[in-house]
């Protein structure tokens, strides 16, 4: 067998520039695939938000019957969705932690009122023990606790791409190509619930 | 002082340690609070199979003492991440958690059941079906009517197993396809750079001869070789390369989850 050594040191500065590219490759597919998934992720965030602003008429409007003293409490949640509705958001929001900021200061104002509007109800038992009611605030809290989920979801997805955007070598490409640092949600200050006390 | 040592070790051991979701669940009904009857298992459990058999969706019950200070919907999403009951790409699973201290229930219902079984029906059927019978303590009553409930609105309309099968079958097979033709189109390209290589040589190299086929088969299996290496050692290095499992039940009466995603959907309440 006779191997010129020209013919090997190209060889191993070929297996070179091959391994390279595909680490490059691999970074910068990784990279695509976890954007695309934090872009998905967040419609699925947007969705379960917009699930809660549909539930709203029908559920003022069952609210409105039985409890006609509670005018403001009811106007600040008609309000509060009014607002979002003005609001224009598009999927770039992801990359804008103002925007993203603004979105839920939005949905928080929402979130407030509605929870002020459950506490107001616990006074109406009549309220309390209507079945349409009752469906609607099951579902409530089901589009509540959805929003928990995807959020949570969102904000996993969101560290596992910034922290790779910054991770050596993906970094290079990440600047290289332009890939920008996604936004997360901040936890809500004063909407946690108050630690619970058991006695037993 | 030793009183308050006494004390100390005394209150240590009633301190309760959280309950560990395990990786796997034990069956269909998980009763971890020693609730049920083994019999009432037994009949629930096979219920709950023939059930799965016949339209693909998959129920699991479980039971559990204490939830200890966590609420009851953070803990079931944690078993529904854990265990991805119900079909990969079907998401028909349905958990109901039950929390015997805090008195606590709630059926967490998969994305590809939202539709039917909604929250509104969940609650209806934790506030009408479970909870009056929990009430009188009659648990197996209890959960045997939600069950049946359960099975009775996700079973409607649509139910056709025989397409759920093909569906599952085609995914599994064209990820099957995908990875074997990946792999040939690596050989192939392989043989392609070295033809290619085989003939500048030849042209513009010193030896003026075609490697033999010996050596080239050398050449070729060594290069594939350090290829593999290479594969193997960024596999290890980078995470995010594990493939979803098929979700098959692995024969002989064992069960695992298939791969089934949750997304919050069902409801809470207690009695």
């Amino acid at each position: 067998m006779k191997f010129s050594k020209v013919w090997i040191v190209l060889g191993i500065i070929a297996l070179f520039v091959v391994g390279g590219c595909s680490i490059m490759m691999g970074g910068y597919n990784r990279l695509v695939t976890l954007e695309e998934q934090v872009k998905a992720q967040w419609s699925q965030v947007e969705n379960v938000y917009q699930r809660r602003v549909d539930l709203i008429p029908n559920l003022v409007e069952t609210v409105k019957g039985y409890a006609k003293h509670e005018r403001e409490t009811l106007q600040a949640v008609i309000e509060a969705r009014s607002k979002i509705g003005t609001i224009k958001f598009d999927p770039s929001v992801v990359n804008d932690s103002k925007k993203l900021a603004e979105f839920q200061r939005a949905q928080g104002e929402l979130s407030s009122a509605l929870s002020r509007l459950m506490v107001v109800v616990e006074n109406y038992p009549q309220l309390k023990a209507n079945e349409n009611f009752l469906n609607l605030q099951s579902q409530l809290e089901g589009t509540e606790n959805r929003i928990a989920v995807e959020r949570k979801r969102y904000n996993d997805l969101v560290q596992e791409f910034n922290s790779l955007r910054r991770r050596i070598p993906t970094n290079i490409i990440a600047a290289l190509f332009g890939f920008s640092e996604k936004a997360y949600f901040k936890a809500e200050e004063g909407a946690e619930k108050a630690p619970k006390i058991k006695f037993e | 002082m030793i009183r308050h040592i006494v004390f100390l070790i005394l209150l240590s051991f009633s301190v309760v340690f959280p309950f560990n979701i395990p990786d796997q669940p034990k069956g269909r009904v998980n009763d971890y609070s020693y609730t049920l009857s083994p019999s009432f298992i037994d009949r629930l459990e096979k219920k709950l199979e023939d059930f799965e058999l016949r339209t693909q969706n998959q129920i699991v019950i479980v039971m559990i003492d204490s939830l200890d200070g966590e609420d009851i919907e953070g803990f079931s999403m944690k078993l529904a991440e854990k265990w991805k009951i119900g079909k990969k790409n079907l998401d028909n699973g349905v958990i109901i958690t039950i929390a015997m201290a805090e008195r606590k229930i709630r059926i967490e219902v998969g994305y590809g059941l939202e539709e039917r079984l909604t929250d509104a029906l969940s609650s209806d059927i934790i506030r009408n079906i479970i909870a009056p019978a929990f009430r009188e303590k009659n648990y197996e009553k209890g959960i045997e009517n939600a069950v049946e409930r359960i099975m009775a609105i996700i079973s409607q309309e649509g139910d056709n197993s025989d397409d759920m099968r093909k569906i599952i079958f085609e995914q599994n097979s064209f990820l099957k396809y995908k990875m074997f033709f990946k792999f040939i189109a690596l050989i192939f390209a392989l043989i392609g750079i070295f033809f290619v290589i085989d003939i500048l040589r030849y042209n513009f190299g010193n030896d003026k001869k075609y490697y033999k086929f010996l050596e080239w088969f050398l050449i070729f299996s060594i290069t594939l070789l350090i290829l593999k290496i290479i594969f193997y050692a960024l596999m290890s290095a980078g995470r995010g390369y594990t493939g979803g499992s098929g979700g098959f039940r692995s024969g002989g009466g064992g069960f695992s989850g298939g791969g089934g995603r949750f997304g919050g959907g069902g409801a809470s309440g207690g009695w």
